[in-house]
């Protein structure tokens, strides 16, 4: 693998809360993942998984509670150079409140050109050429934000976030707030970005199907933890970790299947447990081991390459656990 | 309404719900514009039927216009609905039907659970007043009655659960709250709008399994208003497809899901990511979708199609019935199949 452009080891994010039952909740804990450049990493959980707390603990918007962030090798500073911050930019999930309702499009975007600091053209110029990299027309700089809809918008903030030639984009959920043709239109607009500009792109998303049109490799977070992780056509060929089976089992599909897959997560069962694996409480396969020790993210022998699970059924191969690529439940050609 | 439903006179012989031409206009004192211009549709006794959209597209209005609870400032302009014969909105005015019918007959769940429960009254306590509000049950009967619903529904522990509030139920159990709510007094129909949109994954599978299970054991009718296919997909035996304000596209969900005889529809299909799909680029659909109030002439959807011809820049566009108990907006609905490039090279389009 070449050399990682961006690095968490061991990432760990409490937030404290104050009243009668002072103490802190673990919203990431001990996340370790590394991206080479021009990569694609997509991250995949659900509400509460931690994966929005851990794109911003890695764009600087949070300070991590312990662990450390590398940037070309070298680990982040709490208080970044403006040449770190250009660097690693973030594209927020809701393109209504992430733009200054009160100021033009055009006013947007060229304080972020002159925040890039770069000299020669003139902004105005620099403003429309944005404008045209994300499709969007030139009389767009003159009106507000309220006259654009969900989808100009989220153009508006790639190209705000573009606009200080960043290496590192991070999307957080940047798609959930649209409309299915709409997602469509934005994840190919990344994806041509992220080529073009050789960028390297981090999505967060509760949308396996959207990562799968986007990313190259995949982490799946639950609890804070990423429970697998692997290529894109790994993740949907062979599956292994529990939740990421119960994750794809649950996708809604134009074409329903008749039978239920076996993988589906117990209904209506606590979603979190506070000690050992934190899925057991929702997994079929669960047995003691799983209350008593926290699985780690590993190899288990037989997995493709790059793929790491952290579940003891894997590991151990019980009755049950996915084994090999025949026993999975979606097919990839 | 057809020749057949004026001669019918027994609630049996005529459809659960029929929609005949129904209008919803905006009335500001700016503009006065249609936003749902002549939507027909019917549902049977226990039939699932999908309204699929993108937003603005009208299929929310034209759920709540069912029940009479359009949002200030848009009122349903002309056409009629009944139920079981009964007339609820007839040539454009409301009648007295439809507030007897609303809750007991027909129930709601709507999109956005937490705004829809009150978040100062305990949880056993709001889905008690539906119960009491159409029934006769006395209040230890309906005290029971409340238990038993809950218990229906999946929610675990509920004696104690039941004097909770509403922050202390997650997102998919506060969902529950809400169908238990809709079905206290055994609808013959529920409307559901985006009822899982909120939800995680894991958490729809298990909101759609419980409708599921409603279905077969009381017989519900359901319609289902989303703009996931995937999730109407789950649900339904047949959808329409909306766009703009009309219906484009409708019949039975594995044919029009299979093979659209609408270019939106299409388009519908080949943005939307799904997961079995053997590509998974997504295909755009060029330009934007226009305001309702403020439609192009001729088809709708004209400016976005990939195949318009110069008849489709005027005129009205009305449903045509097609073989397969199927409909469509669209003239040159057999070309549609051609048009296909899920497995082409990325189209991304501005």
């Amino acid at each position: 693998m070449p050399e990682p452009i961006l690095e968490a080891r061991e990432v760990t994010v409490d937030f404290a809360h104050r009243g009668r039952n002072a103490g802190h909740v673990r919203a990431v804990d001990h996340v370790s993942f590394s991206v080479a450049a021009g990569e694609r990493l997509g991250i995949v959980g659900e509400s509460g998984s931690g994966k929005s707390t851990l794109c911003k603990s890695i764009a600087g918007v949070y300070k991590p509670s312990s662990g450390q962030v590398l940037y070309q090798g070298a680990a982040l500073p709490a208080k970044r150079s403006p040449d770190l911050r250009r660097a690693i930019q973030i594209v927020f999930q809701d393109p209504y409140t992430s733009l200054n309702p009160r100021m033009r499009i055009g006013k947007v975007l060229e304080e972020a050109v002159r925040a890039g600091g770069r000299t020669g053209e003139e902004p105005a110029q620099q403003v429309q050429e944005l404008l045209v990299t994300v499709g969007l027309p030139a009389v767009a700089a003159t009106v507000r934000p309220s006259k654009l809809s969900g989808g100009q918008r989220q153009r508006v903030a790639i190209a705000r976030a573009l606009a200080v030639e960043p290496t590192i984009i991070l999307a957080d959920e940047v798609t959930s707030a649209l409309d299915v043709s709409v997602q469509a239109v934005i994840v190919n607009l990344l994806a041509r970005l992220a080529s073009e500009r050789n960028l390297t792109l981090v999505f967060i998303t509760h949308n396996l199907q959207v990562v799968r049109a986007l990313c190259n490799r995949i982490c799946v977070m639950h609890a804070g933890r990423i429970v697998e992780t692997a290529f894109t056509r790994t993740i949907f060929a062979a599956p292994k970790h529990p939740y990421t089976l119960a994750l794809l089992a649950a996708a809604p599909r134009l074409h329903p299947r008749e039978e239920a897959s076996e993988m589906t997560a117990r209904p209506a069962a606590p979603p979190i447990a506070a000690e050992g694996c934190a899925y057991r409480l929702r997994c079929p396969l669960a047995r003691a081991k799983c209350a008593e020790e926290v699985p780690p993210l590993a190899r288990t022998g037989d997995e493709e390459p790059g793929q790491r699970v952290a579940c003891h059924a894997v590991a151990e191969g019980w009755e049950g656990a996915a084994r090999s690529p025949a026993n999975s439940t979606t097919g990839e050609s | 309404m057809s020749a057949a439903a004026v001669i019918a006179d027994r609630p049996e012989d005529h459809p659960l719900l029929d929609v005949d031409r129904l209008t919803i206009a905006v009335r500001t004192r700016h503009k006065h514009a249609s936003v749902v211009r002549d939507v027909s549709l019917s549902v049977g006794v226990g039939e699932a039927l999908g309204i699929v959209g993108e937003s603005g597209s009208g299929k929310s209005l034209t759920l709540r216009a069912l029940l009479g609870v359009l949002p200030k400032g848009t009122e349903v302009a002309s056409g009629s609905i009944s139920y079981r014969g009964d007339m609820l909105v007839s040539d454009g005015r409301q009648t007295d039907r439809m507030r007897s019918l609303r809750g007991r007959e027909i129930g709601m769940v709507f999109q956005d659970a937490t705004s829809a429960l009150d978040p100062v009254i305990r949880v056993g306590d709001q889905i008690n007043e539906s119960v009491r509000r159409h029934t006769a049950l006395g209040r230890r009967a309906s005290n029971a009655r409340t238990i038993e619903l809950m218990d229906r529904m999946g929610i675990p522990d509920s004696r104690r659960r039941v004097r909770q509030y509403p922050h202390e139920f997650s997102g998919g159990m506060r969902q529950r709250v809400m169908i238990a709510m809709a079905i206290a007094c055994n609808p013959s129909l529920l409307l559901c709008d985006e009822p899982t949109t909120a939800l995680d994954v894991t958490t729809q599978t298990e909101i759609l399994d419980l409708l599921a299970e409603l279905r077969r054991e009381q017989g519900l009718a359901v319609i289902f208003v989303s703009h996931d296919l995937g999730v109407v997909a789950d649900v339904c035996e047949r959808v329409c497809v909306m766009y703009c304000g009309q219906i484009i596209e409708a019949g039975p969900r594995a044919e029009v899901f299979d093979a659209p005889r609408h270019p939106y529809t299409l388009g519908l299909i080949e943005s939307a990511p799904d997961i079995e799909a053997p590509s998974p680029a997504l295909v755009a659909i060029p330009g934007e979708a226009p305001d309702a109030t403020a439609p192009p002439a001729g088809c709708r959807f004209n400016p976005r199609c990939p195949m318009p011809l110069e008849e489709c820049r005027s005129g009205g566009f009305p449903l045509i019935q097609i073989p397969g108990d199927r409909a469509t907006a669209c003239i040159r609905h057999e070309r549609t199949g051609s048009l296909r490039h899920r497995s082409g090279p990325e189209a991304e389009s501005a």
